[in-house]
Order: structure tokens, then C-alpha cells, then sequence
């Protein structure tokens, strides 16, 4: 871990100045954190892709920790949505999200004086399915934790040692990610899963996705959390409904992440067995 | 080999009655029907999402369809 730590430095260091593409995720907040450390503030800018796609409670995530670690940190709104080959949501959608994203940031880089536009990509995220990972090369964005050999769980582990707030929270892909490929992404089914998503967290569920196929709310739940439905379906349904959708089925398969590294919190299901 | 939707549904409801699901009913969801969604009776239905879960989802994914889900409404709801 200490040669890790020595070499994401001096990656930084060689990258010499850093805009973050900074999400609010676990990823982007510790790099954007370590970024200051290294190279101080005035080298440093985290800067957020505001877009429909990005759930609030992320966007608040990001502004919040910013401001409490004293990261210089600033929001840009970007296009993709009017791009008509995103909004098809083909199975490489993610490519032309992050080309808008990326081109956004190389303009803020050059307007602050930055010389190099980094991700939070890390040692984990090689070989997954990423077609958004070929726009970053195109576009010679750097991922420094990559470089380095950090994992999910190194990362994780170092952000709870800086009292990072995000060092449990669970992936949280975009929005858009919830909707079969296929099928239009579009304001307002990127606003029903934001709302439905929302409703679930608020009674206690964690780790879960609300799959948007139309009319109908496919919820994935993950196995551990499944047991806490036992009593609130008539809650659960509600809430999603309240959402926009006319009918909420629940997949049997549940929610499966392929690399669990942490073990979470079982306390935030207290919450729920008391809903309702 | 294809297998055709009604067929499909047919063959579905019998692997839930085999499973004790007597009056479980299977219609398809989504834009491309790609969603078996099963409607149980009330008393059935935590049964349905808890222990009998893996089972149905692995059988009615073998009959062909991608996803296999129990709608939160129940037959008498």
C-alpha cells in the first residue's frame, strides 16, 4: 500500500496540474482529496458534469465534500442528451456521454491554466465492459489511481482513514444506466428512477437499482436487503408508483454486484423494518 | 430453438403450481415483453419473493425469459 501511495503522488506530481472529472462517487472524491494534498489547492480543480443523469443526492455528495475538504470545485453543464446517438442509448451510450464530458473539461482546463484532465478510474475497473473508457484515451485523460495499482478496496480503505464520507457509499453509476439498452433515454425517465430511487432509500433500502422498462419498474434488490421486504410491500409499491410508473414488479434474481468488497452496514435496514 | 409466448406462458404457471403457487397467473411487462411477471395471492407472496425466488427465476429463465419478477400488486389487490 505505501509504494501505492508513493506512486499515486508522484503521478500527480507529473501530471503537474488537474482538472477531476468529479462525480461525487467514491472514486473522483478521493482522488480530487489527494490531489489537493500533493499539489495544493491552486493546481487543483474538481469539476462536475451536471446533466439530467446525475441523481441529486450525488451532485449534493460532490458540493458538500468539496467544500468541507477545501477542494476548489465547480460545476459545468454538459450535453449529451441532445446528442441524439446517446439518447438512442445504444450499448456503447457511455462513450458519447463521457466525449461530451471530457471535451467539456479540456475547455475549463485551458480557460483556468490546468494542464492535465484526470479520472477516477482505478485498478478495478480494467477489463469491464466500458465503452466510456475509449473516449477518455482519445482524449489523453490520465487516470492516476489506475497508475498507481490502487483497487476499489485500497481506495476505500485509505478514504475512511481521511474521514471521506464517501468511503461506504455504494457504486452509483448514472441514472441513465437503469434503462435497458434500447430504450430512449429521456428527461423524464431519468427524473421516474431518480424519484422512485429516492423513495426506496428513504425506506432503507441500500443497494438496489430501479430498472426503468416504460411503463413498468423492474426493482433489483440485493439478496441481504430482500428479507426487509416482508411487510412493506404495500409501501414500497406506492412509493414507486408516486414515481410515475403503473407497475412495479420485483426481479427474483435480485441485485447482484460482481465485486462486493466491503461488508456494509447492516444498521441502515433498522430504518425499514420500523417504515411503514 | 424458439419457443413460442404462449407456449411459454403455459409452460410457466405449471412449473408455479409445481411449486405451490396454485393460483399464480404469468403475463409478460416491458416494451419487448422481455419480463415474465408473475401475480400471486397475497398469503403467497412473501413466500414467492423469499425462499422461493432462486427456484422460480432459475426455471422460468430456462423457458426463455430474461427477466423473471413478481409483481408487487396481488391477485386480489
Amino acid at each position: 500500500m505505501n509504494i501505492k501511495r508513493q506512486r499515486l503522488a508522484d503521478t500527480l506530481r507529473d501530471c503537474g496540474s488537474v482538472v477531476v472529472g468529479y462525480s461525487g462517487g467514491v472514486d473522483s472524491v478521493f482522488l480530487a482529496r489527494i490531489a489537493v494534498d500533493v499539489l495544493g489547492p491552486d493546481r487543483v480543480l474538481a469539476v462536475t458534469g451536471k446533466s439530467d443523469s446525475l441523481a441529486s443526492w450525488m451532485e449534493d455528495t460532490a458540493r458538500e465534500v468539496a467544500e468541507r475538504f477545501g477542494i476548489p470545485w465547480l460545476e459545468v453543464n454538459t450535453r449529451e442528451m441532445l446528442d441524439p446517438r446517446y439518447a438512442a442509448n445504444p450499448s456503447n451510450r457511455c462513450y458519447f456521454c463521457k466525449s461530451e464530458l471530457w471535451d467539456r473539461l479540456h475547455e475549463v482546463a485551458e480557460a483556468h491554466g490546468l494542464t492535465t484532465v484526470v479520472d477516477g478510474a482505478n485498478a478495478d475497473d480494467v477489463g469491464d465492459h466500458r465503452p466510456g473508457s475509449a473516449a477518455g484515451a482519445e482524449r489523453a485523460i490520465r487516470s492516476p489511481l489506475l497508475e498507481a495499482g490502487l483497487t476499489k478496496s485500497d481506495i476505500r480503505e485509505w478514504s475512511q482513514e481521511l474521514g471521506l464520507p464517501t468511503w461506504d457509499q455504494p457504486a452509483a453509476p448514472c441514472l441513465a444506466s437503469r434503462i435497458p439498452y434500447g430504450l430512449a433515454v429521456t428527461p423524464e425517465r431519468l427524473r421516474e428512477i431518480e424519484t422512485a430511487e429516492l423513495g426506496l432509500r428513504s425506506l432503507g433500502f441500500r443497494e438496489f437499482r430501479v430498472r426503468h422498462h416504460d411503463e413498468t419498474a423492474r426493482l433489483e434488490i440485493h439478496p441481504r436487503e430482500l428479507t426487509a421486504i416482508d411487510g412493506h410491500r404495500e409501501s414500497i409499491l406506492q412509493c414507486v408508483r408516486k414515481a410515475g410508473f403503473s407497475r412495479v414488479v420485483l426481479d427474483l434474481q435480485g441485485y447482484r454486484r460482481g465485486a462486493l468488497n466491503e461488508a456494509l452496514n447492516p444498521a441502515s435496514l433498522v430504518r425499514l423494518e420500523s417504515a411503514g | 430453438m424458439a419457443n413460442g409466448s404462449a407456449q411459454k406462458m403455459v409452460q410457466a404457471t405449471a412449473v408455479l403450481e409445481e411449486l405451490g403457487f396454485n393460483d399464480a397467473r404469468v403475463t409478460t411487462a416491458g416494451p419487448n415483453g422481455e419480463i415474465a411477471a408473475i401475480t400471486v395471492a397475497p398469503a403467497d407472496w412473501e413466500r414467492a419473493a423469499g425462499e422461493a425466488a432462486a427456484e422460480i427465476a432459475d426455471r422460468l429463465k430456462k423457458l426463455g425469459f430474461r427477466y423473471v419478477a413478481l409483481d408487487l400488486e396481488t391477485s386480489s389487490s
